[in-house]
């Protein structure tokens, strides 16, 4: 993994989140990886999920994405969309039970925001998470980083 | 360690094929290797290659990969004229004009039979060039081809001549890798084509022409092909082969063919999708 990559998931995974004035808590934004090379990152049950860098750089170009409807109600593992790069389609899964809130539209017309942005613009779909748990058996960034260190060896 | 499961077919239509490819890549576990071609069965066996140069071929079908659009992949008026079916592939990939002079070799595994081969584009490539289509050619390459096969930026060549096009399926651990085998080329079909924008560098400028190059100029027979496919296939998975009886749909009633996708289904069970479909194009006028 690049040292770029290393520094966008670290910012990514670290970085805290603070409610408006209105509330007095404040909530940290967690992060968390799949093995299948998704990310996880919830804010307060709302999960933004999407590929990684790593896997974005393993798939090449990405030419195409299709997404989950708004709405649906998906359990983890089940497939919420494609991406294709340039010979490749390739399933993404849901790495967390919920109900898409939202995807991202910007996606279908630019579609290799993911390759330039894969943790920030090019995030797939928000998601209300319905079993937090399941974020428990995802590995940290470090872990994560350790597992593609291991897969690219 | 399981078997690689040879099914062959001819003249199996390709939406079909690709159906049958779709639910064996979404059992979980098997590998399977599934070939398709079009023609007579003397052609297909014929020991020398029979060439069609000039003559206006039967086009069996146009393949696009996922999300391809056929306005801007085909030429309308042709398509038109010649009521090519388009089939739209679970696979990504270019565009593919499939006559008696394409092989198609499919090939659908995952980690569970080849663990050090990891789920990604580029290496399935690279695995599929190295391990199974060079050692399948080589032995039999005429003393006058003077370029060796080998993997160039994303495509299969002889030195930098285009002889087969790939495209992938990719799902957790599960894969399909097709390769369609340019046998000999003609350019007459090309002409449904339009010029992708999309290139790959080393084609540079090239016309159709200048780009590809048909195995029929360097090896001696499809038979050859065929014959070496069995042993290539056992080296590169490192296990043995069964393979099936000719399945042709047209001469068997269907029955073998349908009990193939019966169990392909029944494999695949509730993980079945089919995203392989029939592409109704051009509009009516």
């Amino acid at each position: 993994m690049s040292i770029i990559a290393r520094a966008t998931l670290r910012a990514t995974a670290s970085r805290a989140f603070s409610r408006p004035a209105a509330f007095s808590r404040s909530f940290a934004v967690v992060t968390k990886f799949t093995t299948d090379h998704e990310y996880v990152s919830n804010n307060d049950g709302i999960a933004t999920v999407g590929i990684t860098k790593f896997a974005a750089e393993a798939l090449g170009d990405i030419v195409f994405v299709e997404l989950p409807e708004v709405g649906a109600k998906l359990d983890q593992k089940e497939s919420m969309g494609v991406v294709e790069s340039v010979k490749a389609a390739s399933d993404v899964y849901m790495p967390i039970s919920g109900e898409i809130l939202e995807v991202n539209d910007m996606l279908k017309d630019s579609p290799a925001t993911i390759n330039e942005s894969p943790l920030e613009k090019g995030w797939m779909a928000k998601i209300k998470i319905s079993n937090p748990a399941e974020m428990d058996e995802m590995m940290t960034l470090e872990a994560y980083e350790k597992f593609c260190a291991d897969e690219s060896s | 360690m399981a078997p690689v499961r040879w099914i062959r077919l001819r003249n199996v239509p390709l939406v079909r094929q690709l159906r049958l490819e779709e639910a064996l890549f979404r059992a979980p576990s098997g590998t399977w290797v599934v070939t398709n071609t079009f023609g007579s069965a003397g052609y297909d066996d014929a020991g020398e290659g029979e060439r069609a140069d000039g003559a206006e071929r039967h086009v069996h079908a146009i393949a696009m990969g996922i999300s391809g659009k056929p306005e801007l992949l085909l030429d309308e008026a042709l398509m038109r004229e010649r009521r090519v079916p388009i089939v739209r592939r679970f696979t990504g990939g270019g565009t593919v004009v499939l006559d008696r002079g394409t092989l198609l070799v499919s090939l659908i595994s995952g980690a569970d039979a080849l663990p050090a081969v990891r789920p990604f584009p580029h290496e399935l490539m690279a695995w599929t060039a190295a391990e199974l289509y060079a050692p399948l050619l080589a032995p039999i390459l005429a003393p006058h081809a003077r370029e060796s096969f080998g993997l160039v930026e994303q495509d299969y060549c002889l030195g930098t001549r285009k002889c087969a096009g790939n495209a992938q399926a990719i799902s957790g651990g599960r894969w399909v890798h097709h390769t369609s085998f340019l046998w000999d080329y003609s350019s007459e079909p090309m002409a449904l084509l339009k010029v992708p924008a999309r290139r790959p560098a080393y084609r540079g400028e090239r016309s159709h022409e200048d780009f590809l190059v048909g195995l029929s100029t360097v090896l001696p027979s499809r038979r050859a092909f065929w014959e070496r496919l069995e042993p290539a296939l056992a080296s590169a998975f490192g296990t043995r082969v069964e393979q099936s009886a000719v399945c042709v749909s047209a001469t068997d009633g269907g029955r073998a063919l349908a009990a193939l996708e019966e169990d392909a289904r029944t494999r695949a069970a509730e993980h079945l999708r089919v995203k392989t479909c029939l592409v109704d194009w051009p509009p009516a006028i």
